[in-house]
């Protein structure tokens, strides 16, 4: 692990201040650290695949950090996932069910969003 | 004024054909319904787009007692300043315009279901009325991370309905949430049970083979 858990944290209320997402603050962030092994673990079926060094080479460890939504936002069954790269310890993505959005990061170090797939 | 008025035009033949948006074709995939009865059979819907979400609303009120209610059509939901967020009041649609929400089924009372008129997907109105069911059901209450995973296993029985990127896109859900609850048996079963074929699934997509 290369980043901790209290930089994590930091990292993903800025980000999700930044992008203007809001969260349920009366709940604890929740966070899971997913090592490399634990990836290379749910690939083994493929390491017969002759693209199989490609894929491993594609992956790095990530932080997971959980959001559950805003009551007043009457959504129920979803939840927002921030993950971020352990290795730069910069934020990549966040999803709900519905959607996944690339997050960037512009000039003035501002993170924004970019949806990447919709439900 | 029906709030769920259908924008259509009557084809040669003289079957209702739903006039599609621009959105409808930037997404590619529309499909359509062949009758009513195959829409709501076993695990809820297919696809609902214009004219279908109205049939939807009478089948989701006769059978379920469930209201139908559209984010970007209902005066209330477009307009009233419901929601707080970092200290500004917005409506339900600048919210889910936010974050792409898309639906969502909430039991109540009183029980609604939300979707956008402009975007309701197949996958979308299928993963809400597996929730929908559920509750009608009176099933038991598990675990909301145990629930996805019902939802994407109805999923997966129909998947030759869904897109590669679709399943792919309900399969990581799931397993982010269940890989972060203490469900560990649960996770290990959904994993044992779908991560050889997701696998393919995920190569397929990464190197553009469909």
């Amino acid at each position: 692990m290369n980043t901790a858990e209290d930089k994590i944290k930091t990292t993903a209320l800025k980000v999700m201040n930044d992008i203007d997402w809001g969260f349920d603050t009366s709940k604890d962030i929740e966070c899971y650290f997913e090592s490399f092994d634990e990836q290379v673990e749910q690939l083994k079926s493929l390491k017969n695949h002759e693209k199989y060094e490609e894929i491993l080479a594609s992956i790095f460890p990530i932080w997971k950090v959980f959001f559950e939504f805003e009551s007043d936002t009457e959504i129920d069954n979803n939840v927002m996932i921030l993950k971020i790269n352990d290795e730069t310890s910069e934020p990549f993505q966040i999803r709900h069910k519905q959607a996944r959005f690339d997050i960037l990061k512009n000039d003035e170090g501002k993170y924004y969003t970019k949806l990447a797939w919709s439900q | 004024m029906d709030d769920l008025a259908v924008e259509g035009e009557i084809d040669e033949v003289g079957k209702f054909r739903t006039v599609l948006t621009l959105e409808d074709v930037a997404e590619g995939g529309i499909k359509r319904f062949k009758n009513v009865d195959e829409i709501f059979d076993i695990s809820g819907g297919r696809l609902l787009l214009k004219d279908e979400l109205k049939r939807l609303k009478h089948h989701l009120w006769n059978r379920y007692g469930v209201r139908l209610r559209l984010v970007d059509v209902d005066q209330a939901l477009k307009t009233k300043k419901t929601i707080t967020r970092n200290g500004k009041k917005i409506s339900k649609l600048e919210d889910w315009n936010s974050r792409n929400v898309v639906g969502s089924f909430r039991e109540g009372p009183p029980p609604e279901l939300f979707l956008r008129r402009s975007y309701a997907s197949e996958l979308t109105v299928f993963h809400e009325m597996v929730h929908l069911r559920y509750w009608f059901d009176k099933k038991p209450k598990v675990h909301f991370a145990q629930e996805e995973v019902i939802v994407f296993d109805e999923i997966w029985k129909t998947k030759d309905r869904w897109t590669n990127q679709e399943l792919l896109e309900s399969y990581e859900y799931v397993f982010d949430i269940l890989q972060q609850s203490s469900l560990k048996k649960d996770f290990k079963s959904f994993t044992d049970k779908y991560s050889s074929e997701i696998n393919q699934i995920r190569t397929k997509i990464q190197f553009g083979i469909q």
